[in-house]
């Protein structure tokens, strides 16, 4: 994990470029909720009709 | 739509799809070009003149001079489709488009799907393709690699008033379009000359019009066969179809100018009438855009047919660069003859086909 580019990165926005820690949680957090509210669209929809993989290959 | 009437003028493909361009550019402040070498000052308009004196007129943020990595070209036209603008790329030889086939295939192709329709890519990208002795890395047609996957379309034109009518329709497509433009049918205006090129001459209007994207064009009326060839095919066919006249045989040649969309309904129609189709491609015999169309045939007019459907094709070799092999890869004149003879069978068995 030492060298996990995230974790790295994460350590220099504070270190380097002063970034709050707390800003970093707040960043996280967001895109946790935004993963988990597509899985639970993704779970709560109903299955897409067969005819449903035909649609959008072109305008 | 197509402003019959309007002042014409002769034309090769290349000053056609030039003037496509022009119009495009004028027309649509977000069309720009990009590829190898198109905008160098005083330089020679791409590989093949096409984009000959654009930079002058439209400046060099519009026509961009890239570094030669056609994954960057592709990459970066499929990018800027995706936001907004209307990019027309360049590959300076067909062939390289093999180096970005990742974008092309995985990326243009795919965007709208994948987006469930949110997301268009209306870009262009141009292929100078077709054997004119340069070899196996310099002259394949690669229409079948294309017409093989969902979300692209695929136009190849035979004359300079198709290739200017579907190159605008082409940039005003709001889909991926490839874009085959055969090197020796480019034509002689410009700096630099290909050898052994087809003179066509053909008048083409000096306005704005639209040659829609899904047609075919029935080049010559014929009872006894059809044939159905692209790009320089087309015009061999043709000239097939007249050695094969002074024989009394009637053929009918379809130029296949777009494969996808493909206008299956004209071709039916046509291979009903004469219950024969010989098809006539450049590239290499199998997996072809031709065994596509003979399925299709056989599926929809099997009861139709007298005879097998037959192609005329480059053989499964890479393209030899001597002239002289080259000459006996490519399908001539001779060749298409006498698959057309061969196909009407005993009907023409008194026919004698005269050879080089």
């Amino acid at each position: 994990m030492a060298r996990d580019p995230i974790e790295r990165l994460k350590q220099r926005l504070v270190g380097d470029f002063a970034l709050p820690a707390a800003k970093i949680d707040e960043i996280e957090a967001k895109a946790q909720a935004k993963v988990e509210a597509a899985v639970e669209f993704a779970q709560q929809s109903p299955e897409p009709s067969p005819d449903s993989a035909l649609e959008h290959v072109f305008v | 739509m197509n402003d019959a009437g309007a002042p014409t003028r002769p034309m090769g493909m290349a000053e056609a799809l030039r003037d496509a361009m022009r119009i495009a550019m004028r027309t649509d402040p977000t069309v720009f070009l990009l590829g190898e070498d198109i905008g160098v000052s005083g330089g020679f308009g791409g590989g093949f003149t096409v984009t000959l004196g654009l930079a002058e007129e439209f400046g060099r943020e519009r026509v961009i001079d890239t570094p030669i990595s056609e994954g960057a070209i592709v990459g970066a036209a499929v990018g800027a489709a995706m936001a907004g603008s209307r990019p027309v790329a360049e590959m300076q030889y067909g062939d390289f488009v093999f180096c970005a086939m990742d974008q092309v295939v995985n990326q243009a192709a795919k965007m709208r799907y994948m987006s469930n329709g949110s997301v268009r890519v209306p870009m262009v990208l141009r292929l100078p393709v077709g054997a004119s002795q340069r070899g196996a890395q310099h002259g394949q047609s690669s229409e079948a690699w294309f017409m093989h996957t969902p979300g692209l379309k695929v136009a190849c034109p035979a004359t300079p008033y198709d290739a200017k009518g579907m190159l605008i329709a082409a940039i005003r497509d709001d889909n991926p379009v490839i874009f085959l433009e055969h090197k020796l049918l480019y034509g002689g205006k410009g700096t630099r000359k290909e050898t052994a090129q087809i003179s066509l001459g053909t008048e083409v209007p000096d306005g704005d019009y639209e040659i829609q994207l899904g047609t075919v064009a029935v080049r010559r009326a014929g009872r006894d066969l059809t044939m159905l060839a692209n790009m320089l095919m087309v015009h061999r066919a043709l000239a097939a179809a007249e050695r094969l006249a002074e024989s009394g045989i009637d053929a009918e040649v379809i130029d296949v100018r777009c494969l996808v969309p493909l206008d299956m309904a004209t071709i039916e129609d046509s291979v009903r009438r004469t219950g024969r189709a010989l098809i006539v491609e450049e590239d290499h015999l199998t997996g072809g855009w031709g065994a596509e169309i003979a399925a299709r045939i056989a599926d929809a007019a099997f009861s139709n047919l007298r005879a097998p459907i037959r192609r005329v094709a480059g053989p499964d070799t890479p393209i030899p660069c001597a002239p002289a092999l080259e000459r006996a890869w490519v399908p001539d004149v001779d060749r298409i003859t006498a698959a057309a003879v061969a196909l009407l069978g005993a009907a023409s068995r008194h026919l004698t086909v005269a050879s080089e």
